[in-house]
């Protein structure tokens, strides 16, 4: 297959095809493979970029357990690799959220639209609708990818995770996917010499419609200036709909585009048709249907109502059907060929990664189960679960379909067949290799944190009993990172020795197909059947007829309205129904007297975290659960967070929790800590922020941020007047810099950063405990009635 | 009285009970409609769709400028 020059002769599908080609006029066109090639060779690249980020980050995680080590002569051979762990634009924080949306929209997002270009044509038997829209779109979509690279390191971040990008780029975002690509999409489909739609059209229409739902969505923000701006929702409300686009992002980013891309290659390279074209259709309908409404699982036992997780849950567990059904689909296309798998790399890659594909769906709704989820939220089980995804489903999808199209865009053999082998294997162990001892840290970690002694405490009180003990398995995921990365490589080279060898000049062939416009349908003219009757009963008979003989159908069928109508139908009646309940029901965020907006310098300092990307290690929400509650004090309640935002709390823990954070380290302590982790806790793995003792904070910027969240609704008083939150904050940093001078600590900290920063972490959590201020109404808390232990915070902060 | 206050009364708690109800039941609908076997011969030909993209029928060809 590979080795095959051009695309292979076909002969006509039916012998209706053929029969409709002579009484119908023929017309003549060429497919714009240029675009293909164009993407193509971009998802190699930023495949390249996505995965050396994601082994920089793995390799952070590792570093500062080997830093100190010290030979028998007393040097410190891996001193020099500090550079990981203490400069400022390569700090974990600010590299994952890099590492994650180039994988997603960088590798997969070109990968996609290399897909979409090449099948989309030939499905639709049409050129692109405009090939000025398809550079417009290549282009725009790079530019955006550059500026995110760029943004991400320097901490200019909206701080929600996968939605990162500041407001400009995501402007920028929805212009180049609706504006550019969407309108091409739509208006290709519109043209198309093919009567019916080819059932991965259908996923790419699914695709385009509820990705820009998603993003318009979750991305609504006030702007403050032009690289900052806050999400208009805050707390719950903003958890809610971050992980409705979240989970959907996953469903209509890396799961539609791709299976519309295994239903075309999955045949292509198979030489024959999808097992069952029915499935594939129920396939379709139930992702639409049912994927939408399992958000909210991803936030089980955090503040979310009941009702809310468990719906989300029992959706996902219904999600188990339809996914098997696909992904047999798509292996049982290979029947009776199941030979040729020996030696054609193409499908090894794409039954790997279908087989990927089962797993994880598999897995996912696993994860929805409330009593698994009590095990692995927060925990490293996540993370395997989504590379198995990524790396196994998207990376070898993607991997298959680019050794199945190389050849065939640059009009040349394959470069190595052999290359092409040994990047599946070497692949395939990179993968095993990293989620087989992921999984295994992510349920020691998990057990770890709930284990309890005979005394009845926690059997690992130090947090950081619980990170050292995974350090084995990060050195293998290294590893396990290091292979897929390098089988990357052999991809990269093998395509750029292909590419090489490619015709001075690509032949474009001319291909002809009947027309199908809406034109050449006639309507028939119908005359009323009816005898002695109104005017009014004639016009209704002629239209009944009309409805009955269904003409106009074929004049709409140019045009999937109807489909795209009822895509988006059941996409957003599905999520309405599930957010607005959210937004309606006061009960659902109680509201809590004491919890008071963040000070001016809080906020400011909140404001640091969110470009520090803290909440990739931290998660600041205690869920009602004995071991938790015994770690990290008592549990969140809705209420406290409805001045967050956006809310931080975050999805994983590899750090702890700290959403009680706020009076159980002194003021110095976090200064000392935030300088050098390693200072007060010789085997923590978090990045050092020396940086933030010497930066200046902006206090001008510190009125504009208290204006833009006033305006969304916090109750900020006579802060907002003109100096007063400037003034305000200026008083309280030179208090806490005074404290921290008188505790011995560095001199002159009143105008930096880590002011601000630390005032952030104090307050964290400490509102609850407070009296409500004057005649407030009873304090209305969420129903702790089943609560088994009411620890408070203070008490139990020391156990950390 | 805020419009959350006039929102929360219409008791929208069981809606999503509702919606998903609903949802089932369109989608156990359209699964009927795509199981019925008069489609057969439709299902045949749109499963070629991915192996015919019309090179078959190439006529001429030109080179690219
Ligand atoms: C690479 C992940 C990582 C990042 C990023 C990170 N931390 Fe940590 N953090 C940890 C780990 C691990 C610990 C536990 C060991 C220790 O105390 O240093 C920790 C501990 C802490 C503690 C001590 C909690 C306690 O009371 O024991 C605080 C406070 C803290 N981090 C704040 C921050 C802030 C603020 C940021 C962002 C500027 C941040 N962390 C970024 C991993 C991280």
């Amino acid at each position: 297959m590979v080795e095959a020059a051009l695309p292979l002769e076909t002969p006509p599908s039916t012998a209706r095809t053929a029969e409709r080609r002579q009484s119908v006029a023929m017309e003549s066109f060429s497919y714009d493979d240029d675009i293909v090639r164009k993407f193509l060779m971009v998802t190699v690249v930023w495949g390249l970029v996505a995965f050396l980020v994601g082994l920089i980050i793995a390799i952070q995680m590792v570093v500062p357990s080997i830093l100190n080590y010290t030979t028998a002569s007393g040097t410190k051979p891996f001193a020099f690799l500090a550079f990981l762990t203490n400069i400022q634009f390569l700090t974990f924080g600010r590299l994952r959220p890099l590492h994650t949306n180039a994988a997603i929209f960088a590798f997969a997002g070109n990968a996609i639209f290399a897909g979409i270009y090449y099948s989309t044509q030939r499905l639709c038997k049409t050129r692109m609708w405009s090939d000025t829209f398809s550079r417009l779109h290549f282009w725009g979509w790079q530019f955006i990818i550059v500026l995110a690279a760029l943004t991400l390191p320097l901490g200019i971040t909206q701080g929600k995770e996968y939605a990162e990008l500041e407001w400009p780029i995501d402007l920028l975002i929805a212009v180049v996917w609706l504006g550019f690509f969407g309108t091409n999409f739509f208006m290709t489909l519109k043209i198309r010499r093919e009567r019916h739609m080819y059932v991965a059209l259908w996923f790419y229409i699914a695709t385009v419609v509820t990705v820009t739902m998603l993003h318009v969505v979750n991305s609504m923000a006030i702007p403050f200036g032009f690289l900052k701006s806050y999400s208009v929702f805050a707390g719950v409300q903003d958890a809610m709909i971050q992980w409705w686009y979240g989970h959907n992002a996953v469903a209509f980013f890396l799961t539609t585009p791709f299976l519309g891309m295994m239903y075309y290659f999955m045949p292509k390279a198979a030489e024959r048709p999808v097992y069952s074209y029915r499935l594939s259709i129920v396939h379709f309908w139930s992702l639409v249907f049912i994927y939408i409404w399992a958000g909210p699982h991803h936030l089980h036992y955090t503040a979310l109502p009941a009702w809310a997780s468990t719906l989300g849950m029992l959706f996902s567990v219904m999600l188990w059907m339809p996914s098997w059904g696909g992904g047999i689909n798509g292996l049982l296309t290979l029947r009776g060929a199941w030979y040729k798998l020996t030696d054609d790399p193409v499908l090894k890659f794409l039954v790997v990664g279908i087989t990927f594909y089962m797993m994880s769906t598999f897995e996912g709704p696993m994860l929805s189960v409330k009593t698994v989820n009590m095990l692995s939220h927060y925990t490293d089980w996540t993370i395997a679960h989504v590379h198995a995804g990524t790396l196994g489903w998207n990376g070898f999808m993607t991997f298959g379909m680019i050794y199945w199209l190389a050849p065939r865009l640059f009009q040349t053999q394959l470069y190595s067949k052999k290359l092409a082998e040994w990047h599946f294997w070497i692949g395939t162990l990179g993968i095993l290799l990293y989620v087989i001892p992921i999984y295994v840290a992510g349920v020691t970690q998990g057990l770890m944190w709930r284990a309890f002694d005979q005394s009845g405490g926690l059997q690992f009180p130090e947090f950081v009993e619980t990170v050292t003990k995974l350090m084995p398995f990060y050195w293998i995921r290294v590893i396990g990172g290091t292979l897929y990365f390098a089988g990357a490589v052999l991809l990269a080279y093998n395509v750029l020795r292909t590419w090489m060898t490619r015709p001075a000049t690509y032949e474009v062939p001319v291909v002809s197909a009947p027309s199908i416009r809406p034109e050449n349908v006639v309507a028939p003219s119908f005359k009323s059947r009816l005898h002695a009757n109104t005017e009014f009963g004639h016009t209704g008979d002629v239209f009944l007829q009309n409805v009955q003989s269904a003409w106009w159908h074929r004049v709409l069928e140019g045009v999937p309205y109807k489909f795209i109508f009822w895509a988006i139908a059941a996409v957003a009646i599905g999520s309405a129904l599930e957010l607005i309940p959210l937004f309606a029901i006061r009960s659902n965020v109680p509201t809590i007297a004491s919890v008071q907006p963040y000070t001016p310098l809080e906020l400011a300092g909140r404001d640091v975290y969110l470009a520090e990307g803290c909440y990739n290690c931290h998660s600041q929400m205690i869920r009602p659960l004995w071991a938790e509650t015994k770690r990290y004090g008592e549990y969140s309640k809705p209420g406290e967070f409805v001045y967050d935002h956006p809310f931080q709390w975050g999805s994983r823990r590899i750090g702890p929790d700290l959403a009680r954070e706020g009076g159980i380290r002194s003021n110095l302590w976090h200064v000392l800590h935030l300088q050098d982790p390693r200072q007060s806790s010789p085997q923590s793995i978090m990045p050092a922020y020396p940086h933030l003792l010497d930066q200046p904070l902006d206090f001008d910027a510190v009125q504009g941020r208290v204006r833009v969240h006033a305006m969304i609704g916090v109750p900020y008083g006579k802060a907002v007047l003109e100096g007063q939150a400037k003034a305000m904050a200026e008083a309280q940093a030179k208090s806490l810099a005074e404290e921290i001078v008188k505790a011995d600590g560095p001199k002159g900290l009143e105008n930096k950063k880590v002011i601000a920063l630390v005032a952030y972490l104090q307050r964290l959590g400490t509102d609850i405990a407070k009296p409500a201020p004057e005649a407030a109404p009873a304090v209305a808390l969420a129903p702790p009635a089943s609560e088994p232990v009411q620890t408070t915070a203070r008490a139990e902060g020391a156990q950390r | 009285m805020k419009l959350s206050d006039v929102v929360s009364s219409l008791g929208f708690s069981t809606y999503p009970i509702v919606a998903m109800s609903l949802f089932l039941f369109v989608f156990v609908g359209v699964v009927y409609q795509v199981m019925r076997s008069s489609k057969k011969s439709e299902f045949e030909r749109a499963a070629m769709l991915p192996l015919d993209d019309g090179a078959a029928r190439r006529d001429s060809t030109e080179r690219a400028s």
